[in-house]
This record gives C-alpha cells, sequence and structure tokens, in this order.
C-alpha cells in the first residue's frame, strides 16, 4: 500500500505546493496589514475601521486559511488513474480494492494531521501578531473544519469511485448539495410556519419580530445550548460514521468491474 | 505455489456484450511455452486476457493459472503475473525512477536492481517523465517493468502493435531470453502474425468470439498449406478438403488443413506452405460463411 500512497502523492504534489504558496503569501498579506496599522496608512484610519480591519484579517486567518490549507492538500488521483487506464491495470497488480480506496484515505488523513497542526499553529501566530485573546475553542472549530472538508470531500471522491467520470460525478454531487441545501432551507421556512401558526400570528404582523423572539428561545436555544456543549462528540461520530460510509461504498464502487 | 503443467487453462470461458459474445472459448498455454492468440480486431482477443487478469468478470466457464482457480487464488496469481498493454498505464507525470520506488512496495520479489538492468539496456532515461517517452520507448519501460519482479506468466494484449521493426525485434529476443527459463511462459495476443511466427511455440486463432483453431505452431504450419489451381481444377475439388477459397483471375489459392492428405488426393496440384497470416485469413473467411472469395 506504501507504493500507492507515494503514486498519490506524487501525483498530488503540484497541488499541494501551490496550497502551500498560496498561503504563505496571505500570511504575507496578514503580517502587511499589521505592519500598515503600525507604520502606514491602515494607522491612520480611526479606531472603528483599525478594528474592522483587524477583525477582518484575523478572521480569515484564523478561519479561512485552514479552508484554504485543507482544500488544496485533499486530494484524489481517480480521474488521473482513469485516464491512463491505471485503475484496469491495478487489477493486474496483487493490490485489492481496498488498498487502492485505503491508500487515498491514509494520506488524506496524514495531511489533515498535519494540515491542522499547522492552522492551530497559524491561529497561534495570528492571535501574538494582532495581539488577540487565545481561544482554546477556536482549535476545536479550526479541527471541525478539518473534519468537515475531509467528509465533504470524500463524499465527492465516493461519486468519482462510482461513476468514474469526474464531470458526471461533480454533477451529481452539485444535485446532491443542493438538494440538502433546498431540503434543509425547506424544513426550516416549514418549522418557523409552523410554529407562527401555532402561536396564532402570521410573520407580517408587528407581532412578528417578537415571536420570533420565541422561536428562537423556546425552538432554537435549547437545541443549540445542547449541540454547544455536546457538539463535540455529536460532529465526530457524524463526520468518522460518514467517512467509513464513503470508504465502504468506495471499495464496492471501485469493485464493480467494467462492461 | 504448487507444480502445475499449464500456466494457463480457459475452458468454456463466456462473456456476453451488447452486440458481441465470446462463446465458450477454451485453450491451455503449457508451461515454459509462448503461445500466440491470434485474430482480427474485435475478435475477442482483449476480452479473453482481460478476463484472465481480472479486469472484467466473465459471463461462464473456469480459468486456472499455475493450476490454480483465477477466482479463488487471486492475489497469490497477481504477484506471480505481469500485464503488458498496447498503451502505457502508468501517469504520465510519473518517471521511471519514481516507478521502481512504487513498484518496490507492491511486489514482494521486485529488483530495482533488474528493473535499471533493464532501463539501461533500453538507453531509457531515469528522471523523464512519461510524458516525454516515445511509443517505442513507453512499451520498452512496460516490458522492463514487467520482467523486473519475477514473474512467471507474461501476458501481453497487443504489445506490439504501432512499433516499429527494430524495436519488435529488440522486445522480441527479450522474451526468448525471459523463456530461457523453463518456468516461465507467455501469452502474447497480435494480430502481426509475422512476430508470433517467429517466437510463438503455439497459437490460437480466435474470430467473432469463438477459437477457430488451436494447437502447436509447427504442427499447424507443417499440416496446412495453399493449394493452387485453375478455376476449371477447383470445379472438381470437394468443399470438404478445404477451409476456404481465394478467386482470382489467374486461378484459385484454397488453404487445406491435411497438406499430406490432399497431396496424395490430388496428386500434381501444387500446395505452398501457409504462413500464420493465410491461415488466418482463411479461416476467417470460413467463419463468415465466405468458402469462396472472389478477388479480382
Amino acid at each position: 500500500m506504501k507504493g500507492l500512497i507515494l503514486k498519490e502523492l506524487w501525483l498530488s504534489k503540484k497541488l499541494r505546493i501551490i496550497g502551500l504558496l498560496i498561503y504563505l503569501l496571505m500570511f504575507i498579506f496578514a503580517v502587511l496589514v499589521k505592519l500598515s496599522l503600525l507604520y502606514g496608512n491602515l494607522g491612520h484610519l480611526n479606531e472603528g475601521a483599525q478594528k474592522g480591519a483587524v477583525d477582518f484579517t484575523t478572521a480569515v486567518m484564523t478561519f479561512g486559511f485552514p479552508l484554504l490549507l485543507y482544500s488544496s492538500q485533499f486530494s484524489c488521483q481517480i480521474a488521473s488513474d482513469e485516464k491512463c487506464r491505471f485503475r484496469l491495470y491495478a487489477h493486474t497488480l496483487p493490490v485489492t480494492e481496498k488498498q487502492i480506496v485505503s491508500s487515498v484515505y491514509i494520506l488524506n488523513l496524514i495531511s489533515l494531521a498535519v494540515m491542522t497542526l499547522l492552522s492551530f499553529a497559524n491561529y497561534g501566530l495570528t492571535c501574538a501578531i494582532f495581539d488577540r485573546e487565545f481561544k482554546p475553542m477556536y482549535l476545536i472549530y479550526i479541527l471541525a473544519i478539518g473534519g468537515g472538508m475531509f467528509t465533504f470531500t470524500h463524499g465527492r471522491y465516493t461519486l468519482f469511485y462510482r461513476f468514474r467520470n469526474v464531470k458526471k460525478a461533480t454533477t451529481v454531487f452539485t444535485v446532491i448539495c443542493m438538494g440538502l441545501y433546498f431540503g434543509v432551507a425547506g424544513g426550516f421556512m416549514l418549522w418557523t410556519n409552523s410554529y407562527v401558526e401555532k402561536r396564532g400570528h402570521s410573520l407580517g404582523d408587528n407581532s412578528g419580530e417578537a415571536v420570533l423572539e420565541d422561536f428562537w428561545k423556546e425552538e432554537l436555544q435549547r437545541p443549540l445550548l445542547w449541540l454547544e456543549s455536546n457538539g463535540w462528540w455529536v460532529l465526530i461520530l457524524l463526520m468518522v460514521g460518514l467517512s467509513l460510509l464513503f470508504w465502504r461504498l468506495s471499495i464496492r464502487a471501485l469493485k464493480r468491474r467494467d462492461n | 505455489m504448487t507444480d502445475f503443467e499449464n500456466a494457463i487453462e480457459i475452458n468454456a470461458l463466456t462473456k456476453r456484450f451488447d452486440g458481441f459474445t465470446l462463446d465458450s472459448v477454451s485453450f491451455t498455454v503449457p508451461k515454459g511455452s509462448i503461445m500466440g492468440f491470434i485474430g482480427q480486431n474485435g475478435a475477442g482477443k482483449s476480452t479473453t486476457i482481460n478476463s484472465l487478469l481480472g479486469i472484467i468478470r466473465p459471463d461462464g466457464g473456469e480459468m486456472k493459472v499455475f493450476g490454480m482457480d483465477t477466482k479463488q487464488h487471486e492475489t497469490e496469481i497477481k504477484k506471480n503475473i505481469s500485464a503488458v498493454f498496447d498503451e502505457l498505464p502508468f501517469h504520465e507525470q510519473l518517471n521511471a525512477k519514481m516507478l521502481d520506488r512504487m513498484m518496490r512496495h507492491i511486489f514482494e520479489n521486485w529488483s530495482s536492481e533488474t528493473f535499471f538492468g533493464y532501463l539501461e539496456r533500453f538507453q531509457l532515461p531515469m528522471k523523464k517523465k512519461f510524458k516525454d517517452f516515445s511509443k517505442g520507448m513507453k512499451m520498452k519501460l512496460q516490458i522492463a517493468a514487467a520482467l523486473s519482479h519475477g514473474a512467471k506468466l507474461l501476458i501481453m494484449d497487443e504489445a506490439t502493435t504501432g512499433l516499429d521493426p527494430v524495436v519488435r525485434n529488440e522486445i522480441l529476443d527479450i522474451f526468448l531470453e525471459y523463456l530461457q527459463d523453463e518456468d516461465n511462459s507467455i501469452l502474447m495476443s497480435s494480430h502481426i502474425t509475422s512476430d508470433l511466427e517467429k517466437i510463438a511455440d503455439s497459437v490460437t486463432f480466435i474470430d467473432k468470439g469463438k477459437i477457430l483453431l488451436t494447437g502447436y505452431k509447427d504442427d499447424i504450419l507443417a499440416s496446412h498449406g495453399i493449394l493452387k489451381c485453375s478455376k476449371a481444377d477447383y470445379a472438381e475439388i470437394s468443399q470438404d478438403d478445404f477451409i476456404s477459397a481465394r478467386v482470382n483471375d489467374f486461378g484459385v489459392e484454397l488453404l487445406v488443413s491435411d497438406r499430406a492428405a490432399c497431396e496424395r488426393k490430388y496428386s500434381g496440384a501444387v500446395i505452398d506452405p501457409a504462413t500464420l497470416d493465410d491461415i488466418m485469413v482463411f479461416y476467417v473467411n470460413r467463419s463468415d460463411n465466405r468458402y469462396k472469395k472472389e478477388w479480382s
């Protein structure tokens, strides 16, 4: 399996280096923002504008950079395998479908670990540069971004293995994501509407704002509070469960032979 | 790996596609020999080879490699076989050095020394990306990779197609060297019969998914012949005595499968030796139910 991991690593090397270079450039840009606040044009702005600039830069540094890093470091060369017919050739090698899929997962798990550490360091540096309070909770948010990206990306790869055609897989994935988005949005609307009807108001009333406030307190606050204290394990369970499911589905899809 | 008599045993292999059926294909490749698998494009050579390699799932039949069932002993078999295709199945961004490192972790018996030895012999660059390789270089690379893990069976699908005669000859020499080890065997599909005529021990002809003829090359070449006669003489020859005929302005050429018997029966008739190419063409005409083909 080490051979397959090396192959995946070599083929994605360029993309990974580009991702790290973009991160470096953005980091330099953040440092320049700080220098400009101290000695340059940004230092001439009023306090509110300066605070806005710092807030924006730290938010991008803390959460935007991990997003960039994770998205550039997770990869799967199934399209490339398909193009040069390596997928078919692999059937003649003493490797199993499980090993082929696992090599992608192992490499991406290593990337997840390395990029998470880099993102933690990046957050620490951001706090130091912009004199911000270091919040340990943010590390969990960063990890959640990484875990989410890992699960999301591997869901897409499952469709690559299934369809063996990147265009088709991406189209189906987009349709599924849109379906999920509209499903959740629609469900939320139905929920709020039924609540409003239950309370005997309509959202157009003058009392609409008060109804929404009540909706927040009665319906949303409790589950959100519960999630805040228990969310970490729900999230981990969800991501691990989904990733395992995608892993198994990918192996099954790869086992399917062409006609 | 237990002792085995045949490197490959295929029995009643069947695969159905829309518009094509591989119909109960059976043949064997004895250990230590090279078999030429001959047929025109779309005859079923690749389907047979892909079924054997596990690239496609057959609908029926039994396949054994080194005496082991291909379904039950898939991994063990794959450790000891090598496949060579008409196109390079490695990524264009890789180079020979990377391929060596990759294969070293895939095959237990991979020998970097052997691989680099072949690279040197074929004058292939180590660090040049495969995308910059010519077709001949790509084929040599595939063969170098195929012969570097001590495979006991080499399966090649149209591997020499599209190569110039110099490279083809060089590759055929390598195969002959490989066969110096009596445990090694080769199954080589091609429609370039001249290559197979040079090196094959046995041949199998396939057309439209059916085996037309299988056996030792020398026996087949010795028994078959091209009987040349006039159109008037042709009218007197029994249809049971020939495979098919080629009629042109100067006379008729018939492929006979029992040369000695025909020489006795039609004394005075000129019977020339047939090539594998002739045999393929005449048998294909017969399978098309064209016992007589007019050539003008």
